[in-house]
């Protein structure tokens, strides 16, 4: 195997379970510890895994191309940290299934770099608490612009796996040496192992949805942000909103994306009948925790662009925390026993903007046409020659990620961590 | 302009002069505060014109007096003196717009409707008040009007950047909530009926809450490029009064997605 397609299989996922014969229980990691680069494997980095449940220590140490293995494991949760003199101590928390293989790659920053690096959502509301304002009417006060563009991951594009890698933000990122090795941009806490639940007729359906994703030859395999439809509660709130308050409500603001209105009265919900794009929320006050539950969802959004779906018996309640004056919490539970096996949990971790430009109107939809036709039609040429796939993740092959014809047309904004107070690059110059 | 709406035009305008003349200067007189109606406060101490509120007239197909047709209430009109004084060329301009105006018409894309046409479709919209913002929301392609009421903020540069909706200010005038609109597009239209603007199209809607359960609605109409003088339209707005009433959602995009599909597929077959 030359060191190119070994890399390539390597990097299929870090959080890709790869049936294995024989071993029945055990499990065995792989991976490549590399610089800030992301192109050069460090060699001599110690890789440590903690069994957490018991305390059960491993550790290796990475060959000259920075690879490591780590066969045998026991299954559980593990804390996974990568090692060197001169470079800040990387480590992620991780649920291994029995009989799995798993890939793990991570990458090791100077103290410099590491500073310059965007910081990771938080998994957790940390456990000290803090007392937020009140807002005139007393409620928890949770006003502001908040937003993820400083924080590693999270990106709606695919809450498994992060950015989509032929787009302009993950090149640029690569060549500014930032995450692309270990930027899976995973939010999802629970389970662990950062996969969606799904049952396993609906993780067929999804392949279909990937497949569709991958050469689309139906407006309706077409993702709803590239038709600018409304994209569902978690997808539309996740990368932040504009918090507002009044006495008995509170508002996600949003000129063109769908502004969110939770009434806090405690009025029942809608007619079942009644299906929402984003639901019918309804707000209450747990301690200086917002707690959103939302019913009356349609079946027609999805979490991200890769075809992750529910249907209309989906139940979501959001918890959104202030963690300090300019840090909040979000996370959100996922309800669908029709769709998925448990109820799973993503976490993201929202920074203030304190000096939020004027929102202005997007014309999404007005605009979108043309551009959804032309990877309508890539897909449709695609398709008609034979081609087919599923769309997928590979950071040394982005070729892989769609039909061939649908690169030519990737036009994205640029990194949103090179300029963080910039929340939109086809905003012009804002009026102060 | 075609003559028979000229003859319609002139016959409107002669039937509803009376009527609609006291309608305008009582709505004057209450723009300015004299209706005697003296609207409760936000808790910052602004007239409170928030809830659910809703148009009840059929100026969405036309906002010119007009008899009924299949599908189409009639109605009296919203235009102060029913003429719309449109430059010669703009008029027949409007006329090729009126007999093309089911597929010509903006809204049959689903295209975002404009201001003030968003404010009298047959959809509910809610008003929400801060001290440094209005805020908007129509139930119709879920758009949120951001009304900066800060006093510092300016229009943008209409020659760097223009939209569907504009760009509005806002500011008080005792009870009277004034809005002023720049940066259109000249792309949206102000009825079914094809009456249009250019992009130096400027608004300035008065909000006026004249009883508990009204707020007058009037708007001036401003573009030199299209029009022969500034023009002027009124009505009442109603707060809608069912039990737990909120806002649902109007799409629009998904049922156009449906007929481009339906059109690949015919084009596909064609070959």
């Amino acid at each position: 195997m030359t060191q190119r397609t070994f890399r390539s299989v390597l990097a299929i996922g870090a959080f890709l379970a790869l049936p294995v014969a024989g071993q029945a229980q055990d499990v065995t990691v792989v991976g490549t510890i590399y610089d800030a680069s992301g192109n050069n494997g460090i060699r001599a980095a110690t890789v440590q895994v903690v069994h957490e449940s018991s305390g059960a220590t491993a550790r290796v140490v990475t060959d000259a191309d920075g690879n490591f293995q780590l066969p045998s494991l026991r299954p559980g949760v593990y804390k996974i940290t990568a090692e060197l003199n001169g470079f800040v101590p990387n480590d992620r928390r991780l649920e291994w299934l029995g009989g799995q293989k798993y890939i793990v790659n991570l990458q090791l920053y100077t103290p410099e770099q590491q500073a310059r690096r965007p910081k990771p959502h938080l998994s957790a509301l940390p456990a000290n608490a803090f007392s937020p304002r009140r807002t005139p009417d007393g409620q928890p006060d949770l006003e502001g612009s908040w937003g993820i563009a400083r924080r590693l991951g999270g990106d709606s594009h695919s809450i498994e796996e992060g950015l989509d890698p032929t787009t302009a933000v993950l090149k640029q990122a690569r060549g500014a040496g930032y995450d692309i090795r270990d930027h899976q941009g995973n939010v999802l806490v629970d389970p662990m192992r950062g996969k969606i639940p799904y049952q396993l007729w609906a993780e067929a359906k999804r392949l279909e949805h990937l497949a569709n994703d991958y050469a689309p030859t139906k407006w309706e395999h077409l993702d709803a942000e590239t038709k600018c439809l409304l994209m569902g509660p978690t997808r539309e709130t996740m990368g932040g909103t504009r918090i507002r308050q009044l006495p008995g409500y509170v508002l996600f603001l949003s000129p063109g994306r769908g502004t969110r209105i939770i009434p806090l009265d405690g009025r029942p919900h809608l007619p079942a009948s009644v299906k929402l794009w984003n639901g019918d929320s309804r707000g209450h006050w747990e301690g200086d925790t917002l707690v959103i539950e939302t019913s009356n969802n349609n079946d027609k959004t999805w979490f991200d662009s890769h075809g992750s779906f529910h249907s209309d018996a989906m139940r979501v309640v959001e918890r959104l925390t202030l963690a300090d004056a300019d840090t909040l919490y979000y996370e959100a539970s996922i309800d669908d026993p029709t769709v998925f096996t448990q109820i799973w949990k993503m976490a993201l971790t929202w920074d203030r903007d304190r000096n939020p430009d004027q929102e202005w109107e997007d014309a999404c939809y007005e605009g979108s046409e043309r551009t959804a036709r032309n990877i309508l039609e890539a897909g449709r040429r695609a398709a008609a020659a034979g081609i087919k796939g599923i769309h997928k993740h590979d950071e040394f092959n982005v070729e892989s990620s769609y039909a061939p014809a649908r690169l030519k047309d990737t036009d994205v904004p640029t990194p949103s961590w090179s300029e963080p107070d910039e929340s939109s690059a086809t905003r012009k110059e804002s009026p102060k | 302009m075609s003559s028979w709406v000229k003859d319609l035009t002139m016959a409107v305008a002669a039937i509803t002069a009376v009527a609609i003349a006291p309608m305008a200067a009582s709505g004057q007189a209450q723009g300015a505060g004299g209706s005697g109606y003296t609207p409760p406060r936000t808790q910052d101490g602004q007239p409170d014109l928030q809830g659910i509120w809703q148009a009840l007239n059929s100026a969405e197909w036309d906002i010119q007096a007009h008899a009924a047709e299949k599908g189409v209430p009639a109605g009296i009109g919203v235009v102060e003196g029913n003429e719309i004084p449109y430059q010669p060329w703009a008029a027949a301009r409007k006329k090729e717009n009126f007999e093309n105006r089911l597929t010509a018409d903006p809204l049959s894309k689903c295209y975002r409707p404009g201001v003030p046409r968003i404010t009298y479709l047959s959809f509910p919209f809610q008003i929400f008040q801060f001290p440094d913002m209005v805020a908007i929301v129509y139930e119709y392609l879920h758009y949120t009007r951001f009304i900066y009421m800060d006093g510092k903020s300016t229009h943008p540069d209409p020659n760097v950047i223009d939209f569907w909706m504009g760009h509005s200010l806002g500011r008080w005038e005792g009870n009277t909530l004034v809005v002023d609109t720049t940066n259109f597009n000249d792309q949206t239209w102000f009825d079914r009926a094809g009456n249009f603007h250019s992009d130096a199209l400027h608004v300035v809607e008065r909000f006026t809450r004249t009883s508990p359960d009204v707020v007058n609605y009037d708007v001036s109409i401003e573009d030199p490029k299209v029009f022969t003088r500034p023009w002027k339209m009124t009505m009442p707005v109603y707060r809608r009064q069912e039990k737990d009433l909120q806002l649902l959602e109007y799409e629009c995009y998904p049922d156009r997605y449906d007929e481009l599909e339906k059109a690949d597929e015919e084009a596909r077959k064609a070959k």
